[in-house]
């Protein structure tokens, strides 16, 4: 395109693009604000843009409650293994679809692309779980989306892209199809495993409809459940009723630690390992997303 | 080694499909060597019969009178009782608007900040600040939607920062989440902010790949950056467009659970109870499993016609449609 110089369209573009970015951000950091403010900074109103009498009690607070800690082992656990077995079935699923001229290409692929347009619901699903004996248990969690239409496409467009050639000279040096895809396909598709690993993993992080409808254990208990709790379900009037919260709430050697800030330091505690991870794979999945809208 | 050999010769692209031999001899033929292969594709195959085909096969249990000692299988069929049942109900009417209309609204109100927002990060001519801000805007798609009803519920709660905002320049003070008028509002406001820039995604990964050379005949005709937009660039994102218009409708009568049921409480039903939150509700909680079903069963199929009408639509207006 010929470069010509900003005009006052260009200005009004980057002025409004920066508020956008702006109001992206601003949920977080008002979060962040009231999270290390006390209680009467909060009452004052001022705390909802600069921490007022800022400390980290909050957060010592939500580190300490032995709930969060369970249900933050639960879901760390839930999102390794779930994101390992979605990598293997996904990948499995899609390697035998970039072999031309194997005949069941066409059937598999038509099964695969049904399942997005037509869906059992929830109760034959639950029903079936139950059948399975599912139920209350790790697999909920990770098998029923071990293999997705979107993760097949992307593995299977990737896969093609590294050609024939490779796996054909595997074959003559007698290799066989599992040991063309662990040792030589798999180990070249990095940024696909990356983007598709991250996909995965923030959606069992935060999935809160597949512990809350098909787990009963508290003990098993994913970080979303006890977030529902925490900032959406507890009113002020709970919290008097809830001795263990209470003692948290208003132990005797602290200054009382105020609601919203413990719900803030909650959300914080419970975003920070996404917003961690998020730079680093970001590139990632942009590159995987254009490779899968490429198909469409 | 031989075997080795005829593999390429028979996989290569020429081969296949040789009409010298009977397509089934062929694939039997080939059967010994691709083992692995049908290994792999019967795991696939299985994981999904097993939780995509099962669950359409046991939608059967909305025609049956569900009893748990017999089953799915073995409860007697009372035909469609169960629908009747619903839709002779007090509750049909508003929670089929319910769920039409935040659908419909989500994607009137939904569908084109992606798009206007990737417009303008294409307009920008400073590489590292588009990059800066494509990287925030999808941040919020990230975050759990817990949170995210967390956080509104912070926001937007009687002592909130918008009610200080409101009563800062002489407003009222509003329960937001108590009152039935807000929550459509608040559910497709949201969704906005958290989607908007994962949406774009596509958008600008479409507009990269148009043809840079459409840009310059144009610019060379005199066209203004207004024109290039109107008549080279929407043209080109038209069909991606409509694509994502048709999957948008299926999706969201289907994924409607989490958020609106995070949001919401019985004080506000009257505009916040869909139609899954109501099968969770009565047919799981409450244990009415072949009422609850039938109650789905309508739902997947008032999303497919949506889907399709929406499809029909765009064949008929634009000539772009999924089917």
């Amino acid at each position: 395109m010929i470069v010509a110089r900003n005009n006052w369209f260009d200005v009004l573009n980057i002025v409004f693009l920066f508020v956008f970015t702006l109001l992206m951000l601003f949920p977080f950091y008002h979060v962040f604000a009231l999270s290390t403010s006390s209680g009467p900074g909060i009452a004052s109103g001022n705390a909802n843009y600069i921490p007022v009498g800022f400390n980290i009690h909050a957060y010592r607070m939500v580190v300490e409650n032995p709930e969060l800690l369970r249900t933050y082992y639960n879901s760390v656990r839930y999102a390794v293994l779930g994101t390992l077995i979605y990598l293997l079935a996904t990948s499995l699923v899609a390697y035998p679809l970039t072999i031309r001229g194997f005949w069941l290409n066409k059937p598999v692929t038509m099964v695969y692309v049904l399942t997005m347009f037509v869906s059992g619901g929830l109760i034959p699903t639950y029903l079936l779980y139950r059948a399975l004996g599912l139920l209350d248990t790790i697999w909920v969690m990770v098998l029923p989306g071990a293999v997705t239409v979107f993760g097949v496409i992307l593995f299977r467009t990737n896969f093609r892209e590294l050609g024939d050639e490779l796996r054909e000279a595997a074959y003559i040096d007698g290799a066989g199809d599992f040991r063309v895809l662990f040792r030589i396909v798999l180990p070249l598709s990095k940024p696909v495993i990356a983007t598709l690993a991250l996909f995965r993993i923030v959606e069992i992080w935060n999935d809160f409809y597949t512990p809350f409808v098909f787990m009963n254990d508290e003990r098993l208990m994913p970080l979303t459940v006890l977030m529902r709790r925490l900032l959406i379900t507890l009113e002020i009037t709970d919290v008097s009723r809830d001795r263990s919260l209470q003692d948290l709430l208003l132990e005797v050697e602290r200054d009382p630690v105020p609601i919203q800030a413990f719900r803030a330091a909650s959300i914080i505690v419970m975003v920070l390992p996404i917003m961690c991870v998020y730079p680093f794979i970001q590139r990632y999945f942009v590159k995987g997303m254009m490779i899968g809208s490429l198909k469409q | 080694m031989a075997r080795r050999k005829d593999f390429v010769a028979t996989d290569s692209p020429v081969a296949t499909g040789t009409p010298s031999r009977g397509r089934l001899a062929q694939i039997l033929h080939d059967l010994p060597r691709q083992r692995s292969l049908y290994l792999m594709t019967a795991i696939g195959l299985g994981m999904i019969v097993l939780f995509q085909y099962l669950p359409i096969y046991g939608m059967q249990v909305a025609f049956k009178r569900f009893n748990p000692v017999d089953g799915i299988w073995g409860s007697p069929w009372i035909g469609m009782d169960n629908f009747a049942a619903f839709l002779t109900g007090p509750y049909a009417v508003r929670l089929i608007r319910n769920t039409l209309l935040l659908g419909f609204l989500s994607i009137v109100w939904g569908f084109w900040p992606p798009i206007a927002l990737a417009l303008l990060l294409n307009e920008l001519r400073l590489p590292n600040y588009k990059r800066v801000v494509q990287t925030i805007s999808y941040l919020p798609h990230f975050i759990a939607l817990v949170v995210i009803i967390g956080l509104m519920k912070e926001f937007f709660s009687y002592d909130g920062i918008i009610n200080r905002v409101v009563t800062s320049i002489g407003g009222e003070q509003t329960n937001f989440f108590m009152e039935p008028g807000w929550f459509r509002p608040l559910y497709i406001g949201s969704g906005i902010w958290q989607g908007v820039g994962f949406g774009s995604i596509l958008y600008l990964a479409r507009l990269a790949s148009i043809n840079p050379e459409l840009y310059e005949n144009a610019t060379c005709e005199g066209a203004n950056r207004w024109q290039l937009v109107r008549y080279i660039t929407l043209p080109e994102l038209l069909s991606l467009m409509m694509i994502l218009l048709i999957f948008q409708t299926i999706g969201i009568v289907r994924v409607g659970f989490e958020k609106a049921f995070l949001m919401q409480n019985p004080g506000i039903y009257e505009t916040a109870d869909v139609i899954q939150t109501y099968v969770y509700r009565v047919g799981l909680a409450g244990g009415q499993i072949g009422y609850g079903s039938a109650v789905g069963v309508l739902d997947s199929a008032v999303s497919f016609i949506f889907a399709a009408t929406v499809n029909y639509v765009a064949r008929r207006a634009t000539g772009h449609s999924l089917w």
